[in-house]
């Protein structure tokens, strides 16, 4: 009897040491300097400190993150709040479950050279706009606010190649720009701009990255463990941060550090993101919340509000544990 | 043996090639059917051969008894030698004669010597391994010859196997199928008189539209014959007489 | 000027040599176009790291048209043995020739995930139809003549096909081949953008979202050089196997 019950001592004791419960992440883009917490949580053994194993999908198009987790492919992946909204409001079965990015980097952007020095300049001149509904709302929203009407802009729809647009002057301006990226990059190039941001203009202030789980399958346990590690690599990054770049360069040389100029770029864009990121991310602002979702309810981008209950899924008697 | 061929017709897009043809051809002869180009001549062949049904041509219709007096039925015991391009080109001389018994199912190694026996009564022994792309038209219509006669059937049909070669190779080759084709039912198709003359023991001749049997000629005599042979160049003019006569009669047709 | 890849090469040098002047003469700037010289330094300055990023590519592409072929083939034969298999196929065959392939790689992606697995299957899709319509019309297109010669010698269907039709319809697969070598490692590329972490195609993302131009073209080079020498292999390899073939 006692050799039984000793040896399923045993067992469970080698269980739960190799037990580490695994997570799949699906990130936006492919690994960047915006998924610095995770990358850090990661390499200073945060996430296995929790008893997590976490693996990094990464998906090229954004859109797809987010529905690897409404198929269950992913328990969990990073999405721009705008969207997830959106996507809630379209019947995914998703949920926000933590923040990466308290605060909005979307931008508009201009060449410091260039004569618009504020966005009333915008009159008569030509704007890029990324072609999502979250992103035109966002421009309009700050035109409006400057008493610009949407008639004396010409807004020309472009996904990539933002920074060579601007450069080569094919736009005077443009919107989709992530203020802790391109211009950042820009700059290390030798150019410099003049940004115009959403929450000046009249957008109510939003979380550019938050992570989000499916609403029938998440474990909330889990995600208090998952946040706890993002947390304490936040106060690492801001107490390291040109260490922990030197580290995740060397973790990730293919996507952070593949050449001279990659890496210096990479470099000079993880620097200026370290500010953005939320110390907690598993705390949600209700005022914020709320006013950012009316406005989009609003202005017609959401069929009904979402209440912040459902936007964390407590809306179900069915708990989770 | 007689092998009949009774209400043979023959439609090419809705127009009447041939129509209650009845034909009967000698055993262990040679018999050429003869006329102009496009009178049906190798629809006939064809036809007799079985590939007008089983392999059917675009816009033909086709129907016909042929009966055999010694055989059961004509199938699996025809050959069948084309004008060209009967050689494929990724095998060598010597697997061109034996792919016949490889689509047979046999094994092969059991032909090999008998493939290069017959190679070598062709006089082609020193090409056995080379490809027919390095052959002459008239080498490679021997391999073609030999390939026939390994495979050996009772009855082997002829298309102007000879019709693309120039007149010297033509004339040594007639006289070496008929050297090595004796004794076998033979039945050959050709726009050349002459051709006829020299091989046939009988000859039939095609003409009009719808094709008919306008004339049988028979020649008794040994072939293969020389060209001045005794009756041969009276009955040389007799035919051509004859198929001018037809020739502003008729109209183009399936051949 | 009879090897193609010499042709090929010295069409590369006289487009250098324009690319050269066009930047220097129209004063293009380096964010939009660098000059040749540009991207053959940065090429030599990250040979390592270009050599890395071929590898996964390179894979991707082998087996992809490994596999490609060895599938094709046998849908090609299948179509030519059995008329239902020939009537609902081929339809599918053209539709997969038609479909963008930005449109499919996502799903498949999201099917297969992220690694080598998934491009590979991209690349069987764009193959499919280069592939297995040219074997296809090979084995269609069979002179009369050697059918002829299979049916009086009472040989099966398959018997038919295994000595007959499939080697008269090797030039025409060849020609889907060589065809298939160019378009390989643009799907595998396409593949890449789509998803993952490695490769040219993602090198290629890489550079150009971080604006390093020169690296982004001298991946291009070596993109190109690639498909060159893949396709110069398959023609080389080709000739050898299937000597009876018609030159030009």
């Amino acid at each position: 009897m006692k050799r039984i019950s000793l040896f399923i001592l045993l067992m469970i004791q080698s269980f739960s040491v190799q037990g580490l419960t695994k997570v799949n992440l699906a990130l936006d883009w492919y690994i960047n300097p915006d998924h610095a917490p995770i990358l850090i949580a990661e390499q200073q053994g945060y996430f296995k400190a929790q008893g997590l194993q976490v693996t990094l999908l990464s998906p090229v198009q954004s859109t797809e993150s987010a529905q690897l987790v409404a198929t269950g492919q992913a328990d969990l992946a990073i999405d721009y709040q705008p969207s997830l909204l959106m996507e809630m409001a379209a019947g995914l079965p998703l949920i926000w479950v933590g923040t990466l990015v308290n605060h909005p980097l979307n931008c508009v952007a201009v060449l410091k050279d260039s004569s618009i020095q504020t966005l009333r300049d915008l009159k008569g001149h030509s704007i890029g706009v990324s072609a999502s509904p979250s992103s035109e709302l966002l421009l309009n929203t700050m035109l409006d606010y400057q008493h610009v009407s949407l008639g004396e802009v010409k807004q020309i729809g472009m996904q990539m190649d933002l920074s060579q647009a601007l450069l080569a002057k094919k736009v005077d301006a443009i919107e989709g720009m992530m203020r802790n990226v391109e211009p950042v990059q820009l700059q290390s190039m030798g150019y410099a701009t003049r940004l115009f941001f959403p929450e000046d203009n009249g957008v109510p202030t939003y979380d550019e990255l938050v992570i989000v789980a499916n609403k029938n399958k998440v474990n909330r346990a889990v995600i208090k463990r998952f946040n706890a590690a993002l947390a304490e690599a936040v106060i690492y990054l801001k107490a390291h941060p040109e260490s922990s770049w030197q580290q995740i360069a060397g973790a990730y040389p293919s996507e952070m550090a593949p050449s001279a100029q990659i890496t210096s770029a990479n470099k000079a864009i993880w620097l200026a993101t370290i500010g953005y990121f939320s110390a907690n991310p598993g705390q949600l602002n209700a005022v914020y919340y709320n006013r950012f979702m009316n406005f989009m309810w609003k202005k017609g981008l959401l069929k009904q509000p979402i209440s912040i209950e459902q936007y964390q899924g407590f809306d179900t008697i069915i708990g989770h544990s | 043996m007689l092998i009949s061929v009774r209400h043979a017709n023959l439609a090419y897009k809705n127009q009447l090639v041939f129509t209650d043809l009845n034909l009967d051809f000698i055993a262990g002869q040679w018999t050429c059917l003869l006329g102009a180009s496009g009178v049906g001549k190798t629809s006939l062949l064809r036809l007799i051969a079985g590939l007008s049904e089983k392999r059917r041509q675009a816009h033909t219709q086709v129907c016909a008894e042929i009966h055999s007096q010694e055989l059961k039925s004509l199938q699996g015991n025809v050959s069948f030698m084309s004008q060209q391009d009967s050689l494929m080109p990724w095998l060598s001389v010597l697997d061109n004669v034996l792919i016949c018994k490889r689509l047979e199912g046999q094994d092969i190694r059991l032909f090999k010597d008998r493939a290069i026996a017959l190679l070598h009564k062709v006089g082609l022994d020193a090409y056995v391994h080379q490809r027919p792309a390095e052959l002459s038209g008239g080498m490679r219509q021997r391999v073609a010859l030999a390939q026939t006669l390994l495979a050996n059937k009772p009855i082997v049909l002829l298309d102007e196997p000879f019709s693309a070669l120039d007149a010297i190779t033509r004339y040594n080759l007639q006289n070496l199928a008929a050297e090595c084709l004796y004794g076998r039912t033979v039945i050959m198709v050709t726009h050349d008189p002459m051709e006829a003359l020299r091989l046939g023991h009988q000859i039939k001749i095609l003409a009009g539209s719808p094709a008919k049997l306008v004339e049988e000629v028979n020649l008794p005599s040994a072939n293969p014959r020389e060209v001045d042979g005794e009756d041969i160049s009276s009955l040389y003019k007799h035919i051509l007489e004859l198929l001018k006569l037809y020739h502003f009669a008729r109209s183009p047709c399936y051949e | 000027m009879n090897n193609i890849v010499l042709r090929g090469l010295l069409s590369l040098l006289g487009l250098f040599g324009l690319w050269q002047l066009a930047v220097v003469g129209l004063h293009i700037p380096a964010y939009l176009l660098p000059a040749p010289l540009q991207v053959f330094a940065s090429a030599w300055l990250n040979k390592t790291l270009l050599l890395q990023e071929l590898w996964p590519t390179f894979l991707e592409v082998l087996i992809g048209l490994g596999a490609s072929i060895i599938w094709g083939m046998m849908v090609a034969i299948a179509m030519g043995l059995f008329r239902p298999v020939r009537f609902w196929l081929l339809p599918l065959i053209i539709a997969s020739q038609a479909m963008p392939t930005f449109a499919f790689a996502p799903l498949l992606i999201l099917w297969l995930g992220y690694g080598i697995g998934s491009k590979i299957a991209i690349i069987m899709v764009v193959l499919f139809f280069p592939i297995t319509a040219a074997f296809y019309e090979g084995i269609k297109q069979v002179p009369t003549v050697w059918l002829d010669l299979a049916f009086l010698a009472g040989a099966s269907r398959w018997r038919t096909m295994r000595y007959i039709s499939l080697p008269a319809a090797l030039p025409a697969l060849a020609s889907g081949l060589k065809v298939a070598a160019v378009w390989a490692p643009m799907a595998a590329v396409i593949g890449e953008w789509v998803g993952a972490s490695q490769g040219l195609g993602f090198l290629l993302l890489n550079a150009q979202t971080r604006l390093d131009m020169p690296l982004m073209f001298a991946t291009l080079l070596v993109l190109v050089g690639f498909s060159l020498l893949l396709f110069y292999i398959i023609e080389h390899s080709l000739k050898r196997m299937i000597p009876w073939q018609k030159q030009d």
